[in-house]
């Protein structure tokens, strides 16, 4: 009790502190540069699909897009001190949860809203909803590899992924998503697919868990 | 000798020590995903495994270029620059070496990956045989891209390049351009390019194209390569090789690239494979000799719906393949035959257009003979031949052909033959119809 009465006070003055240098050693700014980028090129791309009217651009954009989105997230949680980090007598749970919340909700954000505004009835799905499930599936896939293969490897697990969903779903032509897929392949599936968001969202949560609690892998202070 | 057995066995090393054999197996395992998806169902066509695996090169060049931008940071984050002053190979040889070894690996899951697909389609396809050049266009698609990743790699000196030009090649190989082939940029967009040869095998593969795209590619990346030793040697005499070497490789790419516009399909291009022919009672059906599989399954779907009109003026004898997916042909019917269609909807289909609905108005009681012949032939269509109909002569229309369904097969036959004429030229009216 007297411990902690003694830390409350560190903890109270020291936060603020800790998270600003924690945020910095991660270049937040460069990864939340690289989501509004991404964002933008979206934006951009909007208007080509319109123009083009290619429904086949389209799915590839929603199957895959989000896994771009996702390997940024991976990969900003790279920290050149994880050794020192693993000692730290503070625990970093609530820095990394801030750091991945703050990422990860405007990458969703923006990015959602953005597929909101393309055209609607190109495709027979929920466009929005795709996205926005397909970037927990992939960034899930992103924490986790980034705790088992190091974080700036971490894309290969999102990108992999949506190389399997894009062929999966470029079996049909023109595009099919009623089309029957594998349980495995739920980046693929219908957005009305219960099965495609109830594992979305048991990924994403055990990618946060791992990423939150441990951090990605010590011991890869290069990202090789 | 001795120079290019040092060369020989230093690529040995870097071919160890890149980590592509983590690239190849993550390669093959989705190319046994693709391979089996082009490769599955009862009809297997030499020509679309061909392209299919062409086309899966370019998929796979996309991730390749990814990796081959992760690893052009590969001394850079390893903190191995200064090691390299000292070592008596230059800067530009390493990368080269490291870019080969990438190729390498990615060449290797490729073959493995087409030697799987072949393998099986060897077993299980009818007719025709693989196309090496369509082959050899996506080796090369694929080589050209992970020098253009590469180079990537090396000028963007960020984490997140490995990523942005997976999705970046993603998009843009597989998709730019105009999707038909057309335009100067497609010519060198290789999956775009691909989709424009693949035109059904009832058309030539315009083999002549493929050269000079193969060429245009292996240009690209020769190019990434010089560009590379420009950038790490920056004397004077490499220099000024490398640009005289550079001008003429863009000027053969170019001119390449401009050799390889793609004709629009015509018929001069088709193929004079004969089709297959089979009787199957009144009808006979023609398909070409690669969808031989296919031919009993339409078979039984002509004797299901069509018997009850055979010998009937306007009705079609001949059941013959669409090179294009239409409905009709002057002559007979056509089908569009493909692995997973269904041909009772789609003989019935063109069926109806042919007999009721292309020579003008459709009256109530041909409605009623179409609706008829849904209702036999047991597809299960909406009413959509109804939907002009007030209600109520909609009932009248699906009475009479409930009505009509309970005559003996003889009675409708005979019933047909009489009133045949009459019927097709709108003189029958409903209320005369059985």
């Amino acid at each position: 009790m007297n411990a902690l009465a003694q830390r409350l006070p560190i903890a109270a003055n020291g936060f603020p502190r800790l998270m600003v240098l924690f945020l910095r050693q991660r270049q937040f700014l460069v990864g939340q540069a690289a989501v509004v980028a991404i964002i933008v090129a979206m934006n951009l791309l909007t208007g080509w699909f319109e123009a083009e009217g290619k429904a086949m651009r389209m799915t590839v954009c929603l199957v895959a897009g989000p896994a771009l989105v996702a390997s940024v997230v991976g990969i900003a949680m790279w920290s050149p001190s994880a050794d020192l980090e693993q000692g730290s007598s503070f625990p970093l749970r609530w820095p990394r949860s801030l750091h991945l919340a703050a990422l990860a909700g405007i990458g969703a954000l923006g990015t959602t809203v953005t597929v909101a505004g393309w055209d609607q009835q190109v495709l027979d799905i929920d466009q929005p909803l795709m996205w926005a499930r397909n970037l927990v599936v992939y960034t899930g896939f992103a924490l986790v590899a980034g705790r088992l293969i190091g974080a700036q490897v971490s894309w290969v697990a999102p990108c992999a992924m949506a190389m399997v969903a894009v062929i999966r779903v470029l079996r049909a032509n023109p595009v099919d998503f009623t089309a029957a897929q594998p349980a495995w392949a739920f980046p693929a599936h219908h957005t009305s697919s219960a099965t495609a968001i109830c594992l979305a969202g048991a990924l994403f949560a055990l990618g946060a868990i791992i990423a939150t609690n441990y951090g990605p892998k010590v011991g890869d202070p290069a990202g090789e | 000798v001795s120079t290019a057995y040092r060369c020989v066995k230093l690529l040995w090393i870097e071919i160890k020590r890149c980590q592509g054999v983590f690239l190849a197996v993550l390669v093959v395992a989705n190319g046994v995903l693709f391979s089996r998806e082009t490769v599955s169902g009862d009809i297997v066509i030499w020509q679309h495994v061909s392209f299919g695996m062409a086309y899966f090169a370019v998929l796979a060049g996309c991730v390749g270029a990814g990796f081959a931008a992760w690893q052009a940071g590969r001394m850079r984050r390893r903190r191995t620059m200064h090691q390299m002053q000292s070592a008596a190979m230059r800067f530009g040889a390493a990368d080269l070496l490291l870019l080969i070894a990438v190729v390498s690996w990615m060449l290797v899951a490729y073959l493995a990956v087409a030697g799987f697909a072949l393998v099986i389609a060897m077993n299980r396809a009818s007719w025709g045989g693989p196309d090496l050049w369509v082959l050899l266009a996506g080796a090369v698609a694929m080589i050209g891209q992970v020098a253009v990743g590469y180079l990537v790699g090396f000028l963007v000196r960020s984490a997140i390049a490995a990523p942005v030009t997976v999705m970046v090649f993603l998009a843009f190989s597989t998709f730019g351009g105009s999707g038909d082939g057309s335009g100067g940029a497609a010519r060198i967009i290789p999956g775009t390019f691909l989709s424009s040869l693949d035109r059904g095998v009832f058309y030539e593969v315009q083999h002549s194209q493929i050269l000079p795209f193969a060429l245009s590619m292996a240009g690209i990346a020769v190019l990434c390569g010089l560009l590379l030793l420009i950038l790490r040697h920056r004397t004077l005499v490499t220099m000024a090789g490398a640009c005289v070497a550079l001008g003429a490789g863009l000027f053969g790419t170019g001119y390449v690239a401009s050799a390889t516009v793609p004709d629009q399909m015509s018929n001069e291009q088709r193929t004079e494979t004969p089709l297959d022919c089979r009787p199957f009672d009144a009808f006979t059906v023609c398909l070409h000799p690669a969808y031989a599989p296919a031919m009993d399954e339409i078979g039984a779907s002509v004797l299901r719906v069509m018997p009850p009109f055979a010998g009937l003026p306007g009705v079609p004898a001949v059941f013959e393949q669409s090179p294009n997916g239409s409905l009709t042909l002057p002559s007979a019917a056509a089908i569009s035959v493909h692995p997973g269609a269904n041909y009772n909807e789609d003989i019935l289909v063109s069926t109806i257009f042919q007999v009721f609905i292309e020579d003008g108005e459709t009256t109530d009681a041909e409605l009623a003979m179409i609706q008829w012949l849904i209702d036999r032939s047991g597809v299960p269509m909406e009413h959509l031949w109804l939907d002009e109909t007030t209600e109520r002569s909609r009932q009248e229309i699906l009475r009479k052909a409930k009505s009509f369904e309970a005559l003996t097969p003889e009675e409708q036959r005979t019933w047909l033959v009489t009133n045949w004429d009459a019927l097709r030229a709108g003189e029958i009216a409903l209320e005369e119809m059985p």
